[in-house]
């Protein structure tokens, strides 16, 4: 255990809860203990920062004794991502968690106002259990079989796929917003403990709304992320990490509304109280699904049980009953009334937004826990997709048309201007929904959505204007959010439910139209020797504009792992995604021999017998750069033997060019000097030009066949007479019993490999066809399989295969609406959150002399 | 009181509407993990989970899917027809699930999933399915 950071975390621990204590005895009464209580929570929070700090040095100086700085990180990380690395794993992101929710607690502690004893004692406990997570499963162990001088020198690293810029603002951003759920939980228990009622939501709208704008930015980051980094070319796949975070979110916004609706009618505070409660409920219930491994063959997250299942088990159990016990606790006194206004009003629609949205939560929690549900009942199983998908599209629309209505109602009836303003609104959305069916959008639910979604960003729109208008911009920023939601829904919808792909395989060169765009493989560019490979990849579009996409494919060193990083191509309308399947590296043509010989070792080709004579050195220290050695060899064919003597000559710069030598008698053959082994004394030929090579081949067991040109050859046995690894002898034939046209005979190819003197091959001639012959190609011991080659000189060479590359073209039209949207959501959300926060803080909130 | 019936009446209609539409897109949707023997006699939707076969995925260009093998405990050996993009870490894999019907011979997968030696592995991950609509 890494002490400084052991102790941080325990000295934070005895400060909370002393924190905690000295709350509890200012709530009843003692005064005077208010002032410890919070400096003791300031002290917490300065020995969190410190564990933080302890723990990002710890990852920066490499120290790898500590168990998670080695699981995370190596030697090659950039310092970015090293800091990254500190919410990487587990331990580190209930740190950073923490290390938010300690910071929010401080303006929280001036914030509350009379809330802040009880609100603290909550908030505090909350705090606690990440604390207790943290004590129990520290990030400041060593790695358990760490013994004095065996301290690993490199770390495992981050996951590939981790290594990304956007590991650095998304699960930042995430934890905050999970840490913000926290507060309005911690103010409505205060509420339901002190016993007033009212004014909490007034205190806590701001921080909700906090909750909302940073989960739903975060939310969106990730499937940003995703969409542009991992290739499968969506944003969104309903995986239970995800709705983790989705389901809190959702309740969020209903808890945003649902105070709203309290404030301006003076009722509904049951509501609010659960709904408080239900989205820190469930952001703990999330926790323990994702980090308790119960959806382990359930995700592609992969969880294990991480051994802290327990805890997690014990958080959501403590949420619960300090939440609804509370809530339970004070039920018959919260006072609670009905109200009288028209079905067309706001008040009545939003509840029925907050129906809809907690419609909404619950399915996709249920659908979430269903590996859980069904593991209790009957055999595990899960749901996929679809049934997310199915469900959310009728909600949707019902939330659409609330959302396109909503801002010309005021709270007890329809505006004045209502008929007008809908009037306007629905014109503007029919127009452009026609304009989209015009262009291809079908699908009558998708039309409807579409429409809908249109209209509520045209009422939002109007209204946002009217406010402006007026003068009221601090104001507009709910309905500027819902413009962006608007905005969202229409991208989400045109992308998914119009988007078209196709998979192609685009051979060197070659170009192929798809979709109505030209693509051609270019190539693979690697400018350094430490960039990540990339596919050229040339798209012409049907109105002649062109452009190159690159594509990524390449294999992480330190993983081996293969990865794929697509192409987005950002356009106004749509978006043009280039996805890599696979990459065919192909091979050169083969039509020759290679031949690896020592001095004085013999290789056979065909019908010729190459000896390697010795080298010639005679241009060999030429002037400057220019060097040449050649390779004399005797060449030795059926009717003459010749002296050849091949160079290999450098150019300047490092390169090398191979002179091919003729051979006289045979048309076409040449022989190459390819390489040099200055080492060993070997030189590597190439003999070429012999038209035919490899016309077939298998790999056979014991007892497969071949057929060829109405032969069959069964593969019978290994010859291993002369095979003898001890002394160097490595000859292995394989016995290959022929039958054709009734007659039968056995021949033996020879693979000769005797370590200094090279490999050859001793080809058998093909019983009944004159010039053909059979080779042993490779041998795998293991399962006892030879490949057997046939060459064949009129067989037509080997012309090689092309490198080739396999991609998935996807249209997405529109999509830039739901990136435009969020941003517009963000902007609307954050103006919200400001105003709500200043009303607050404006407001008399008055503290009586005593508790209450 | 007739209004808040009206509206107590309606909201307890348009709840068990919701949720009975719910329930119906939840059971057809439902994957249940089953072996191999049980995948191949059934035509509902399953999970199936295996070692990959070494050296058995390939890309068939013809039908562009991803065509590898798994083999359960048992030693059964099932083909498996994806028509998504390879994951990254597939080959490292020690464990592949594929969720999907069996098809003529093969289990036509929608998704995968791809257990790697477990590791937290933060909050992103690779998504390995064809997008839905």
């Amino acid at each position: 255990m890494f002490l400084p950071g052991a102790i941080a975390m325990w000295v934070a621990f005895v400060a909370l809860v002393a924190s905690t204590f000295f709350y509890v005895r200012s709530v009843w009464g003692h005064q005077e203990a208010r002032a410890w209580a919070r400096q003791l929570y300031g002290l917490a929070t300065v020995a969190v920062f410190m564990a933080g700090a302890v723990l990002v040095y710890l990852i920066l100086i490499h120290d790898f004794r500590v168990h998670y700085v080695f699981s995370y990180s190596d030697l090659s990380l950039s310092k970015p991502y090293l800091i990254a690395t500190l919410w990487a794993g587990q331990e580190g992101s209930f740190l950073l968690w923490l290390m938010w929710g300690m910071v929010l607690g401080l303006p929280l502690i001036r914030y509350a106002k009379h809330y802040e004893e009880r609100t603290m004692v909550v908030y505090n406990v909350a705090q606690l259990s990440l604390v207790l997570i943290l004590l129990k499963q520290s990030p400041f162990r060593f790695i358990s079989d760490l013994s004095s001088g065996q301290v690993p020198f490199d770390g495992q690293g981050l996951n590939p796929l981790l290594q990304n810029p956007w590991m650095t603002i998304h699960p930042p951003i995430m934890f905050l917003g999970y840490a913000a759920t926290a507060v309005p939980f911690a103010l409505a228990v205060a509420a339901l403990w002190g016993r007033r009622y009212d004014e909490w939501t007034k205190a806590a709208l701001p921080w909700a709304l906090l909750t909302v704008v940073t989960l739903g930015c975060a939310i969106l980051l990730g499937g940003y992320w995703a969409y542009v980094t991992l290739g499968w070319g969506g944003y969104w796949g309903w995986d239970p990490v995800e709705n983790a975070s989705l389901v809190p979110w959702i309740a969020s916004a209903a808890l945003v509304h649902g105070m709203i609706l309290q404030r301006a009618r003076g009722r509904f505070r049951k509501l609010n109280f659960a709904l408080a409660v239900l989205a820190y409920v469930l952001v703990v219930y999330g926790t323990f699904l994702t980090r308790s491994g119960v959806l382990a063959d359930f995700s592609v997250h992969s969880f294990v049980d991480l051994g802290i299942t327990g805890w997690l088990v014990a958080n959501l159990g403590g949420a619960l009953l300090i939440g609804f016990g509370a809530l339970a606790w004070r039920w018959r006194e919260i006072p609670s009334e009905t109200g009288d206004e028209p079905f067309l009003s706001r008040t009545v629609f939003f509840v029925l937004a907050i129906a809809a949205l907690l419609g909404t939560a619950a399915m996709v929690l249920f659908g979430t826990s269903t590996p859980l549900i069904t593991r209790l009942a009957t055999k595990p199983s899960q749901v996929g997709p679809a049934f997310y998908n199915r469900v959310i599209l009728p909600i949707g629309i019902v939330l659409a048309g609330l959302l396109g209505t909503v801002p010309f109602l005021q709270w007890k009836g329809a505006a004045k201007d209502f008929r007008n303003r809908l009037l306007l609104s629905g014109t503007l959305a029919a127009v452009a929904t026609g304009i989209g069916v015009a262009v291809g959008a079908r699908g009558v639910l998708y039309v409807a959505f579409l429409l809908l979604a249109v209209f509520a960003f045209f009422s939002n729109l109007l209204k946002t204007w009217d406010e402006v208008r007026q003068g009221k911009l601090r104001s507009a920023g709910g309905y500027l959010a819902h413009v962006g939601l608007g905005l969202m829904l229409v991208g989400i919808v045109t992308s998914s439910a119009y988007d078209r792909s196709e998979k192609v395989v685009l051979p060197l060169g070659q170009s192929k139209q798809v979709m109505g765009y030209t693509l051609t493989f270019k190539g693979v560019d690697k400018p350094t020797p430490t960039a990540r490979d990339a596919m050229l990849v040339e798209v012409k579009e049907s109105g002649g504009r062109t452009y190159v996409a690159r594509p990524h494919l390449f294999r992480n060193e330190k993983s081996n792992q293969l990865v794929a990083n697509p192409d987005v191509h950002m356009q106004l309308t749509h978006d043009v995604y280039v996805s890599p399947i696979e990459f065919d590296p192909g091979h050169p043509p083969e039509n020759g021999d290679t031949l690896d010989l020592g001095k004085g070792d013999t290789g056979k080709v065909g019908p010729l017998a190459v000896t390697f004579d010795g080298f010639d050195m005679s241009a060999a220290h030429g002037d400057n750069q220019k060097v040449a050695i050649g390779a004399r060899l005797t060449v030795k064919g059926p009717a003459q033997t010749q002296q050849v003597t091949p160079f290999l000559r450098s150019a300047g710069g490092g390169e090398f060019i191979a002179d091919p030598v003729a051979i006289a008698g045979f048309k076409d053959v040449t022989v190459t000097l390819n390489g040099i082994n200055a080492n060993t004394g070997h030189v590597r030929l190439s003999v070429t030009g012999f038209g035919g090579g490899v016309a077939k081949s298998a790999v056979l067991h014991r007892g497969e066949t071949l057929t060829y040109k109405g032969a069959t050859l069964t593969f019978d046995d290994f010859d291993l007479s002369s095979f003898d690894p001890q002394a160097g002898k490595i000859n292995i034939g394989a016995v290959l019993k022929v039958s054709g046209s009734g007659k039968t005979s056995e021949i033996t190819p020879f693979f000769h490999s005797s370590g200094e003197s090279g490999d050859s091959h001793d080809d058998a001639d093909f019983p009944g066809l004159p010039g053909v012959k059979v080779r042993t190609g490779r041998m795998d011991p293991n399962e006892k399989t030879v490949e057997i080659q046939i060459l064949d000189p009129q067989a037509p060479p080997d012309e090689g295969e092309p490198m080739q590359f396999s991609i998935d073209l996807t249209i997405k039209p529109m999509i830039g609406l739901l990136w435009g949207g969020l941003v517009v959501l963000l902007a609307g959300g954050i103006m919200a959150t400001v105003r709500r926060g200043e009303e607050f803080s404006a407001a008399a909130v008055g503290r009586p002399g005593g508790n209450a | 009181m007739n209004r808040r019936a009206v509206w107590t009446v309606a909201g307890i209609v348009a709840i068990v509407a919701f949720v009975a539409f719910g329930a119906g897109a939840f059971r057809s949707n439902l994957t249940p993990y089953v072996s191999f023997q049980q995948a191949r006699s059934t035509a509902d939707a399953v999970q199936v989970a295996g070692k990959l076969v070494q050296g058995s995925d390939r890309f068939d260009a013809a039908t562009s899917r991803l065509m590898f093998s798994i083999q359960d405990e048992h030693g059964d050996v099932m083909k498996v027809a994806y028509k998504g993009l390879k994951p990254g870490n597939f080959n490292e894999a020690t464990q592949v699930v594929a969720i999907g019907r069996f098809h003529g011979g093969t289990l036509e997968a929608e998704k995968l999933l791809v257990k790697c030696p477990s590791k937290y592995q933060g909050t992103e991950e690779k998504e390995n399915h064809t997008s839905s609509s």
